[in-house]
């Protein structure tokens, strides 16, 4: 019997596993997909990750087959958004700071800490969000509101009275790769501690995921307006690159430590999607040799990935409407199982 | 015991492996070896289709004792090179440089106001998709770019472009445009056009002055007046320290500065009768003149005065937007986010001022100066 998770491990796990990877790439697809509505995906996807996040009773469920079948999917579409994810950050890494270096090896250092590090202390994952995810988050926090001085414009955040249907539904899609990893990662953590998770340990984590997306989104497209962040593969990364302070030489660059600082941010995100992976109370119980077949496969796919602009568009494309489609199915099953407690309960409580 | 020393051996390989792969291995330069580029001026080149591209780099013979005995003019030393585009012009140059060509600490970058704008599109491009450049530096106009970038003003020891500091200071008159990543954006948005500082440069008496605005149109790259850029810069609320002289009814010239304020854009109407209401609010100090101003009171002809000078800055600025069918206000790009692409007719790139009206309501306040100055 491992040790209760401390809520603080708890909470800071769930963020890591949301946030892990997918601000490298934020904002820039939901933009593509919903145009002027974007801010308005942003608030109907937090939204509804927020209130799913408080409703959902965040503890592992009986074992039926329905059951084994989602966890899988939502295992293998984890990995897979994991993958593709990498293969952007190394890129990202080589255009902006290391271009001499290959991508592979960028990757390589990463996937060869994370692998090794599941692989000698395979659930050590969530001890070491609970220490650095609210050192990132805060070191963010601080970046992001330096970043905040090079804002001009305020009125494109304001929503727009036009609301285009199709466009604002691509947009919610677009967010499905954020909000997969959520129900089974609530899950995973429920089971291993030893009272039913609060309701205000799981609502935190999701809201403080929301509130960064947002503020991010804020800068971006503040900053560079919602046609020149078009215009970028990593508009994120863009606009953090003008945080500069004049002053010092080797300080003149400052906004590169936040993306630095993510890098370890996505190795602690990926190191708790594969502690979620391979724990026995999800899934069908993964065993822990798959984490090495899963970071070759990655290597491989680093290797033979031609650009970043592929793997982004097999997220954006095909992974984002197989995890929009497992989160409506899971979250449909959950209802039910949720109805069906409560009948089973009053029952109990007429006799 | 066996199984111990099997998990060393695992974390001996693992990090022998780690350090074949950290980046130093691949990309590590030695300073000493690293050529920091810190100024860069583009101007038309001997034939049509060409460039001359001129670069500056310190003089990295230089230590911290030698600063004083060096001769002025020295500090730095300029390489100049004839290529195609700007990305060619960089590569040309590492081939004829034995050091490492880095971007990284580019402070400004000189394009000449006699080179097309398609030049300067491509440009802008090249620099910001190179990724190593980090977009802090100035985009500047000028007449000469290689002569501006060659100055080095006598006051300057260290080996450091002058002109960046000027521009970087927040002690200027206004807010200049011009900041490379805010200057891509406006490159690449429809409804605004590009305007940055022109500068002009004194070879004689090795300084630089930055008076007016240079604005990208259509055909060309053309100046502003001095009286149409302070207005766009009242305008558009960049006035940070503007000054205006004002005759009083004694014959005396009454001064008034550090004016500064906000400005407040109302857009109604409907497609194709736009009706514009820039209200701007300053305010500035008495700095001297006028024996009736030694009292210290607020004379209500005087704000008049003041902001009917300012009314008129304004309107030659929108005039002189109107005639050259230029928008570096950004007013167009605003309607277009307020009200949807559909709103704006005309195709990106090109405005047009046809059904605009633009009323500017001025106010101004004159401040007490205070005891402390």
């Amino acid at each position: 019997m491992r040790p209760s998770l401390s809520p603080q491990a708890y909470s800071s796990s769930l963020l890591a596993s949301i946030l892990a990877g997918s601000l490298f790439i934020w904002p820039l697809h939901i933009v593509l997909a919903a145009g002027q509505n974007a801010d308005l995906v942003l608030v109907v996807a937090g939204g509804t990750m927020v209130i799913w996040t408080a409703i959902v009773p965040g503890v592992g469920r009986e074992p039926t087959p329905v059951a084994a079948v989602l966890d899988g999917t939502a295992l293998v579409l984890m990995m897979a958004v994991d993958g593709l994810i990498l293969v952007s950050l190394g890129s990202m890494l080589q255009t902006f700071y290391f271009p001499e270096t290959p991508r592979w090896a960028l990757a390589g250092i990463f996937l060869a800490v994370v692998v090794g590090w599941t692989l000698r202390r395979p659930h050590s994952a969530p001890i070491l969000a609970g220490l650095w995810v609210p050192l990132l988050l805060a070191g963010s926090l601080a970046m992001v509101g330096l970043a905040f001085t090079n804002l001009r414009f305020i009125r494109v955040l304001a929503p727009l009275p036009t609301i285009a249907l199709r466009p604002l539904g691509l947009g919610l899609v677009v967010m499905a790769f954020v909000i997969l990893p959520i129900p089974i990662t609530l899950r995973r953590y429920g089971s291993q501690r030893q009272e039913v998770p609060r309701w205000r340990d799981r609502l935190i984590p999701a809201l403080t995921a929301w509130a960064l997306l947002g503020l991010l989104y804020a800068v971006v497209v503040g900053t560079l307006g919602p046609t020149a962040l078009t215009h970028l593969r990593w508009p994120l990364v863009f606009t953090l690159d003008q945080v500069t302070l004049d002053s010092a030489f080797f300080l003149s660059r400052i906004g590169i430590l936040v993306i630095f600082a993510w890098t370890l941010g996505a190795a602690i995100g990926v190191l708790v999607h594969f502690d979620v992976m391979v724990s026995p109370s999800t899934g069908a119980g993964v065993p822990l040799w798959a984490v090495p077949a899963i970071g070759m496969v990655w290597f491989a796919g680093i290797l033979l990935i031609p650009s970043p602009a592929w793997a982004t568009w097999w997220l954006v494309h095909r992974v984002d409407f197989a995890a929009a489609g497992y989160l409506t199915l899971d979250a449909l099953y959950s209802s039910m199982l949720l109805v069906h407690s409560r009948r089973v309960r009053s029952s109990l409580d007429i006799q | 015991m066996i199984k111990r020393s099997g998990q060393r051996w695992v974390l001996v390989s693992l990090a022998v492996v780690l350090l074949g792969l950290l980046s130093g291995c691949w990309d590590q330069r030695p300073v000493e070896t690293r050529a920091a580029i810190l100024a860069i001026g583009v101007d038309p080149g001997p034939r049509k289709g060409l460039l001359r591209v001129t670069f500056v780099f310190p003089n990295v013979t230089l230590t911290a004792g030698s600063l004083t005995s060096v001769p002025s003019g020295q500090e730095t030393f300029t390489m100049t090179v004839i290529a195609s585009t700007l990305a060619a012009a960089i590569s040309t140059v590492q081939r004829e440089q034995s050091r490492a060509i880095y971007l990284g600490q580019v402070r400004v970058v000189a394009l000449s106001t006699r080179l097309a704008p398609r030049i300067w599109m491509t440009s802008l491009h090249d620099l910001t998709q190179m990724g190593t450049m980090v977009l802090s530096f100035w985009v500047v106009a000028t007449a000469n770019a290689n002569k501006l970038v060659a100055l080095h003003p006598p006051t300057e020891m260290v080996p450091e472009v002058a002109l960046y500091r000027a521009l970087s200071c927040k002690c200027q008159d206004l807010r200049w445009p011009g900041r490379a990543w805010s200057v891509w954006t406006n490159a690449v948005t429809p409804g605004v056009t590009l305007a940055v500082a022109d500068v002009s440069a004194n070879s004689t008496t090795n300084t630089f002055s930055l008076k007016t605005l240079a604005i990208l149109a259509r055909d060309g790259v053309s100046t502003w007046s001095l009286e149409a850029t302070t207005g766009w810069a009242y305008l558009t609320g960049r006035s940070l320290a503007e000054s205006v002289s004002i005759r009083m009814p004694s014959g005396d010239l009454a001064s008034i500065g550090h004016i500064h304020g906000t400005t407040q854009l109302k857009f109604t109407g409907t497609v194709g009768h736009v009706h514009l209401v820039d209200t701007v609010r300053l305010q500035g100090t008495v700095l001297g003149g006028g024996a009736e101003m030694g009292s210290g009171k607020r004379d209500p002809a005087l704000t008049e005065d003041v902001s009917r000078t300012i009314r008129q800055a304004c309107d030659a600025a929108i005039q002189a937007a109107i005639d050259g069918h230029v928008d570096p206000f950004g007013w167009h790009r605003d309607l277009i986010w307020r009200r949807g692409a559909a709103f704006f007719p005309a195709p990106a790139g090109t405005i047009s001022w046809q059904g605009w009206r633009v009323a500017v309501h001025v106010t101004f306040q004159i401040r007490n100066e205070g005891v402390l100055r």
